[in-house]
């Protein structure tokens, strides 16, 4: 074979042999081999490797290569090459050719199609579907966009990337995010602990109703009823916003409301509004909504009206290809038929541990002290710990941010924060307990004689249970979560004495010795102990028991435990064991979660979207606390519960119907 | 990638690019401005209207904004194309080649098949390898891009696999009289093409998934529509004849092809390839002229001992164009053939 000159073309024959192997690689129908319904365009129009024409280097600016390649599926792919628009310069330097390198990878950056948020990321499983959406939010949305994904799908990990990505990009500086106050905590502590992003949440007394705070700060999560609230709507719209995000957005359905005014009065560059329910009980809804986001995209409300809904029926909607249409230009909707996650069932029971001798007594004791001196203590700090304050029973601060000992006598009321945390530990474990007593002893004798009485519980009821279970589940791979580390350790021991083989997992470790533990639990031993922030982030699916030994009080605390491997993934049926200690706080949460909305039914999220529609103006937990404190005795308390029960199924009836309504009106493929 | 690791990359761009079009720049390592001395004409490329320009990292600082968001980028590649060099040769002399012993390390590299080989002659002299990149995009309801590199051997048109090219050429020797990129851009363009091929397969896997998935819902779309056509008319309670519901139902069929070609139309896949920088590679290589006979027919053949690699290259297979070091020979015209398409027929 003789070389080629220099400049000479591939000669025909020797190009259509390359076309040859090249459609091997990419055969025409290789999508039917797929299991694809069918192959792309007209099949007669597809050129062979046989006559293609020779490729063109020069000529026409952007001249074709006249080759046809081939996607999967079969849609055809044609190369132009940008050729005579290209007159480099010569003689370059190695450092001249990287400059050209380096401008070129910057647009690659630009192009959003290396996703910068995706790097760093803590225990963020992103999802195909989601990676999606912020692709098509970044190029065709330009950051304007209604997340109006089905419960569960991740509308705000896809808003948090988002974030990142803008924020990365340097496009956004300023942000505001506005919640229920009910998820206030939840977005606080995803964005810190997932996305490393710090966001302000401002106080409620007068200096957040200050025009400063809002000018000052740079990125403030705020809930919406305190946002609202006040002289803050002034401020907040006085300052400027590069990004505004809206969680639950169908709360600014209405345009007589104040929030839909604030939200509408913001300076804003660029607006996520998340909901997975955007219409609740009319079109009309939909087009407040939208309104928010770009104004005049459905033209008037009564332009809208006349075109787009069924007169007499405001709920059915009229020209539906073309609202679709125009739906489609502002609002993504991924729902789980589309995307495809089944998940296997999920079944859950509740075991009632009943305490007996020692740690009954503890238990009637320790009611009888901090009825005593928790009486009233809501109200006589409730300012100065807010419900936003870090849970100090939390893994880590347990262990090592214990609050200071606080030598208490037993009429001076304790701190709602304390209380909450003593609360805890009972619900958890007596060695907790009275580890979290002991702290706070000092002389006080009844603390003194409370903490020996917790010492003296060898086993508690919960224990025994907790052995039977494990017994129970032999085959199967079971993750035990606590909330504390004193709890945590207490376990360890229980395990290690009775010899079940486990591995433990907390957030006090390091990266590798979690890892590790990982390992063990999959292919050694059948048992992990894990904290709170039991394998975020990493693949616990070949798991399928979940024992809560003890029980947080916020609910989505529960589900993302749940979540850990109830997700995408999971192929088999989900056990999920809740331990409770009879006639503990914790039982009665349980009892209203478990009776009421059914919470170990629903599809991950959809407490969420339930706790949402809550009129209580405080974080769950936070409402369990207030009614612990407001109420004179256990009589009281029931009743109290009994009412939260009634809100939450109001809550619930609510979010159900305008699931239903969405159902209907999007159907199961919006994109 | 951090916050700052972006605006770093971005800024060191921006400083580089203004030293190597003739200007200086001044900008304390901590400070978010600093300023920028150029040539009147790269001024005009940022639209600036002196020679003097304040520099930002912030979107809405004053003077020329380094954002990417902004116009810099498209404004800087303005500048590159006018005032940088992208094509450059490079020699790398002090390499040794290797001048014997070439039979044993044929028979050992190579397997010919149906033919015998032997070393007419071997001969020392410098080969081109040019050295491509390619920003790469494909465009259809969504878009991919992408840097391609492929190298290419000047005379037998084959990409070689040379690693980090700007590596190796580092230390090299810088060359003057320019670089004739029209003796591989041929090659060069297809060996990038099959790369964007295989590197975006995700891509394709997205774009398929969603023409599959709105095909679904303008099938279910029409299917409903027919359906509804079928039923009696809610107002007059009119209930269609026979024949009018075959002319209902020609009609959405016509109409649901339509609507499927308009989106095979709206799916359709371009991909534009526009080259970025060429770097012209001379390395010392051996080059032996070997004679294959297969039967009684004979034919001269140049492979390339690669004086960087040092390495034997491959052959070029004359179906597919690829190289291979294992092939197989046609009878009369000893045409080679690699194995993979010997294999085809």
């Amino acid at each position: 074979m003789v070389p080629k000159k220099a400049g000479s073309r591939v000669s025909g024959p020797e190009q259509a042999g390359r076309m040859d192997a090249i459609n091997r690689l990419n055969p025409p129908s290789a999508g039917l081999q797929n299991g694809a319904p069918e192959s792309f365009g007209n099949k007669s129009t597809a050129r062979t490797s046989m006559n293609l024409p020779e490729p063109v280097v020069s000529g026409e600016p952007d001249s074709a290569t006249g080759r046809i390649y081939r996607s999967p599926l079969g849609i055809p792919v044609s190369f132009s090459v940008d050729a005579t628009k290209w007159s480099p310069l010569q003689n370059a330097s190695i450092r001249q050719i990287e400059l050209h390198l380096a401008h070129a990878e910057l647009q690659l950056l630009r192009g959003f199609d290396q996703l910068l948020s995706l790097e760093g990321l803590n225990g963020v499983e992103h999802l195909p579907h989601q990676i999606e959406t912020v692709r098509k939010v970044l190029r065709r949305f330009n950051g304007r966009v209604l997340l109006a994904d089905e419960v569960g799908l991740g509308k705000t990990i896809e808003a948090c990337l988002l974030l990142r990505e803008y924020l990365l990009r340097g496009l956004v500086k300023r942000i505001l995010i506005l919640v229920p106050n009910t998820l206030v905590s939840q977005w606080q502590n995803e964005l810190a602990e997932k996305f490393h992003l710090d966001f302000v949440v401002p106080p409620r007394g007068p200096r957040g109703e200050q025009a400063g705070f809002w000018t000052e700060n740079d990125r403030v999560l705020v809930s919406t009823s305190l946002a609202k609230s006040g002289k803050r709507p002034d401020a907040i719209a006085a300052a400027n916003w590069d990004l505004v995000i809206v969680d639950e957005a169908h709360h600014c359905k209405n345009r007589a409301t104040k929030i839909w005014k604030l939200v509408n009065s913001l300076k804003r560059r660029h607006m996520f509004l998340l909901t997975a329910t955007p219409v609740q009980n009319n079109l009309t809804e939909l087009y407040s909504l939208l309104t928010l986001l770009e104004p005049g995209h459905l033209k008037t409300e009564a332009d809208f009206k006349r075109q787009y809904v069924t007169r007499g029926n405001p709920r059915d909607p009229r020209n539906r290809e073309k609202l679709r249409r125009l739906l489609g230009e502002v609002m993504i909707r991924n729902t789980r038929s589309l995307v495809q996650i089944k998940l296997p069932p999920r079944f859950a029971q509740t075991i009632i541990a009943t305490p007996r001798d020692a740690e009954l007594e503890l238990q009637t004791a320790f009611h009888a002290f901090l009825r005593r001196i928790g009486s009233g203590s809501g109200r006589a700090d409730s300012e100065s710990d807010s419900e936003n304050d870090p849970d100090v029973d939390s893994e880590v601060d347990s262990g090592e941010r214990e609050p200071q000992s606080v030598a208490v006598d037993s009429a001076a009321p304790i701190s709602r924060m304390k209380l909450r945390s003593l609360l805890n530990a009972h619900g958890s474990h007596p060695t907790t307990l009275a580890e979290s007593l002991a702290s706070m002893a000092g002389d006080d004798e009844q603390i003194v004689v409370l903490v020996k009485l917790a010492r003296s519980v060898e086993r508690s009821a919960k224990d025994e249970k907790l052995l039977d279970l494990l017994r129970q589940s032999q085959g199967h791979k079971v993750l035990v979560f606590v909330q504390s580390l004193r709890t945590l350790h207490r376990l360890e021991n229980l395990l290690k004495e009775t010899g079940v083989g486990h591995s433990v997992f907390s957030g006090e470790q390091s990266a590798a010795q979690k890892d590790e533990a990982v390992e063990r639990l999959k292919n050694s031993v059948p048992v992990m102990l894990c904290t709170e922030s039991g394998g975020e982030g990493r693949n616990l699916q070949f798991a399928d028991t979940l024992i809560n030994y003890d029980l947080p009080w916020n609910p989505m605390q529960i589900e993302q435990r749940i979540g850990r491997i109830h997700r995408y993934g999971q192929t088999r049926d989900v056990y999920v064991f809740n331990l409770c200690t009879g006639g503990s706080l914790e039982s009665r949460i349980l009892a209203l979660l478990n009776d009421k909305i059914r919470m170990f039914e629903l599809v991950v999220g959809e407490v969420g979207s339930i706790l949402g529609n809550l009129d209580e103006g405080d974080e769950f937990e936070s409402v369990v606390l207030r009614m612990w404190m407001d109420s004179a005795d256990d009589s009281q308390l029931d009743q109290r519960f009994e009412s939260l029960g009634e809100s939450l199924l109001d809550a619930q009836a609510k979010y159900l119907d305008a699931k239903n309504l969405d159902e209907a009106l999007f159907g199961e493929d919006f994109e | 990638m951090s916050d700052t690791g972006l605006m770093d990359r971005v800024r060191g761009f921006a400083c580089d690019l203004i030293e190597s079009s003739g200007g200086i720049v001044e900008w304390e390592p901590d400070a978010d401005a600093g300023q920028g001395i150029v040539p009147q004409q790269v001024a005009g490329c940022f639209d600036q209207p002196d020679e003097t320009i304040e520099l930002s990292m912030r979107a809405d600082g004053p003077g020329l904004s380094l954002n990417i968001a902004g116009s810099f980028l498209e404004n800087a590649g303005k500048a590159l194309q006018q005032f940088v060099p992208g094509c450059g040769s490079f020699a790398m002399t002090d390499l040794s080649v290797r001048k014997s012993d070439f039979q044993p390390l044929i028979d050992s590299t190579f397997g010919f098949q149906n033919a015998r080989a032997r070393i007419v002659s071997v001969g020392m002299v410098p080969v081109a390898y040019h050295a491509w990149w390619f920003h790469a995009t494909l465009r259809s309801e969504d878009a991919w891009e992408s840097v391609i590199q492929t190298t290419v051997n000047c005379e037998s048109c084959l990409e070689i696999a040379m690693g980090d090219v700007l590596e190796s050429i580092r230390f090299a020797t810088t060359r003057n009289g320019g670089v004739d990129v029209t003796r591989s851009m041929l090659s060069a363009t297809h060996l990038a093409e099959v790369a964007t091929m295989k590197q975006a397969e995700g891509f394709f896997a997205r774009i398929d998934q969603r023409l599959q998935a709105d095909r679904k819902r303008l099938r279910e779309y029409y299917g409903a529509m027919l359906k509804e056509s079928a039923k009696p008319n809610r107002r007059t309670k009119h209930v269609p004849t026979e024949s009018e519901l075959a002319d209902r139902e020609r009609a959405v069929k016509l109409e649901l092809q339509r609507k499927l070609g308009e989106l095979d139309e709206r799916f359709a896949i371009c991909g534009y390839l526009r080259p970025v920088a060429v770097a012209e590679c001379q390395i010392p290589s051996s080059v032996i002229e070997l004679e294959v006979q297969r039967k009684a027919a004979k034919r001269m053949f140049r492979v390339y001992w690669n004086g960087m690699l040092k390495k034997l290259e491959p052959l070029a297979c004359s179906k597919c164009g690829l190289g291979s070091f294992n092939l197989w020979f046609a009878n009369e015209t000893v045409d080679p053939v690699c194995n993979k398409c010997n294999n085809v027929g």
